[in-house]
């Protein structure tokens, strides 16, 4: 500052104040909301793709199973099949919608180019990844929220501890964001994409106990299932509607925080590094 | 070799691709060539995507059929449970037959509009049928490899018996060149991947869920029974269904009719539009 006031231009910079750099703060909030936004916008631009596409085919999957898997009559426990089945297509809707958010929003723009005006501003890893995140957990939210009230209309699915609703689908949503994230950095293609959600994100959302009990399930998959954390957000999630679990709630809590505080750094990791994004 | 024209010295051959007014090319009423030219280029397409059409429908299969023998409960394992597998599997080799015979030829035709590569075959001397026929072809080859794919899983992990081969067959071809047009038709239309993924998204994907794939329609209630009776679709998988389980073969003619009607009215549209040039040429 001083340097410049002295400078021959003095007469200049006397008449127009220089501009101080700006002070962004431990929080570049500007910067964290402005990201947020566009991801969020993102998505709504197109949202008979991202939110009423994946409602249909998730209420698509609902009225087939019931009625494949024995419909009205069948019970759970002492729960009705669908009222069972209900909370666990929600929670696969959200998840997969979560993760497919960031990691179509990175990869299309690595490979438009555009990651640059992503990379260029101030924004600290956290600001980034935290933007992201935010926009898949809204996705996943979003699609949850619309596909509970379709299907609430039609079979009421009671709600037993709201909180516990609410805790799983954030936790879940934001795991999912996560991985979309790691993923979308990983991937140079699309084919990768498609690769990770054919061969990793649906085995593991239909092999975690949405379509069935684990007391019906052979002992292999049980040991399956307690290593997936589909099983765990699912399950928990399913706990906050109807009341009843197949594991133990506190149990899946902590593999929730455990896996999301895992994610969080590696995707923190990979954003300062800069590995596949500024290479 | 031709001969020089006007005598602009014998010794210099025209170079090649020049014009040559000389020599005319009859194509008769069907260019073979063009034909299998055009056919050649859609199968070395599929050879490139094995993994989409084979691997994943395989693999989905897999955990829709998992999914349902865990769902079935206390059924597993008894008689019942049995019969409620085995008709899942022709429903799902079905399944993964018709969803690749209509993504197939989709893609492929919007790919080339939105890359601009679909000159390359309307400036070539290929017509409506020839086009119609390579698209459709080729896209029944990537439905019965996909179809068979998952088939021979069963026959490996499970069980997948095959009461009346032949009958498999012909509904085999009637379902996958319905749905190979259907998917002709859908590129066509299409302007943007947006409609594309629409089409498979709100038509397609219901169409082929909404059919009696998993479950009986006999047992379903009433109204949704006359909406899967009315889906052509329905027709495809029972008809499968039939020659894979050979029961209620009395249900084959009828299916066999709808599904020759459709075939032929689906053909005469996407064969009209192609002649056309419908959001082809313009």
């Amino acid at each position: 500052m001083t340097m410049l006031q002295q400078s021959p231009l003095s007469g200049i910079a006397a008449a127009t104040p220089v501009p101080a750099p700006r002070a962004l703060g431990a929080i570049n909030w500007v910067g964290f909301t402005t990201l947020t936004k566009r991801e969020i916008r993102r998505f709504l631009k197109v949202w008979v793709q991202t939110i009423a596409a994946p409602v249909v085919t998730t209420l698509l999957f609902y009225s087939v199973f019931a009625l494949a898997l024995g419909g009205v009559v069948r019970m759970v426990g002492d729960v009705p099949f669908l009222r069972f089945l209900g909370p666990g297509l929600i929670m696969m809707g959200m998840a997969q919608n979560a993760f497919a958010n960031t990691s179509s929003s990175v990869l299309v723009s690595k490979v438009q180019g555009n990651i640059v005006d992503v990379l260029m501003p101030p924004l600290s890893p956290f600001e980034f990844v935290s933007a992201f995140v935010t926009g898949g957990i809204v996705r996943g939210l979003m699609v949850g929220l619309v596909t509970w009230v379709v299907i609430q209309l039609v079979v009421p699915l009671g709600l037993h501890a709201p909180f516990y609703v609410l805790f799983h689908a954030v936790m879940a949503s934001m795991l999912l964001s996560l991985l979309g994230l790691i993923g979308g950095i990983w991937a140079d293609k699309f084919d990768h994409m498609a690769a990770i959600t054919n061969f990793v994100i649906t085995p593991l959302s239909f092999l975690s106990g949405t379509f069935y009990t684990l007391d019906s399930a052979p002992r292999f998959f049980h040991t399956v299932a307690h290593v997936n954390p589909f099983f765990y957000f699912i399950d928990g999630f399913r706990y906050g509607f109807i009341g009843r679990t197949d594991g133990t709630l506190g149990t899946g809590i902590a593999v929730m925080l455990g896996i999301n505080l895992v994610l969080w750094l590696v995707a923190l990791r990979m954003v300062s590094t800069g590995y596949k994004l500024k290479a | 070799m031709d001969m020089p024209v006007d005598g602009v010295g014998a010794e210099t051959p025209l170079p090649a691709g020049a014009y040559r007014p000389d020599r005319r090319r009859y194509h008769g009423r069907f260019n073979t060539l063009g034909f299998l030219t055009l056919l050649g280029r859609e199968i070395k397409r599929l050879r490139k995507l094995a993994m989409l059409f084979l691997v994943a429908p395989g693999l989905s299969a897999a955990l829709y059929f998992t999914v349902f023998a865990f769902g079935l409960g206390d059924k597993r394992g008894t008689p019942e449970g049995d019969a409620i597998l085995a008709f899942l599997v022709p429903g799902l080799v079905t399944l993964s037959l018709l969803t690749q015979s209509v993504q197939i030829p989709s893609f492929s035709i919007l790919y080339a509009k939105m890359e601009g590569a679909i000159l390359d075959q309307l400036m070539a001397p290929v017509g409506a049928a020839e086009m119609l026929a390579a698209y459709v072809l080729s896209a029944m080859a990537a439905g019965v490899a996909s179809g068979a794919a998952v088939w021979v899983g069963f026959l490996i992990f499970w069980q997948a018996p095959m009461a009346d081969p032949a009958l498999v067959l012909l509904f085999v071809v009637l379902g996958s060149s319905m749905m190979a047009t259907f998917g002709v038709l859908t590129g066509l239309i299409s302007v943007k991947w947006d409609h594309l993924s629409a089409a498979m998204t709100f038509v397609f994907t219901p169409l082929i869920f909404l059919s009696g794939l998993f479950a009986p329609v006999a047992g379903m209630p009433g109204v949704l029974r006359a909406i899967v009776q009315a889906n052509p679709i329905y027709y495809a998988i029972d008809g499968v269904r039939i020659g894979f389980l050979g029961q209620g073969q009395d249900q084959a003619a009828l299916a066999v009719l709808v599904l020759v009607a459709v075939n032929v009215a689906l053909l005469a549209i996407a064969g009209t539009l192609l002649h056309r040039g419908y959001r082809l040429r313009n």
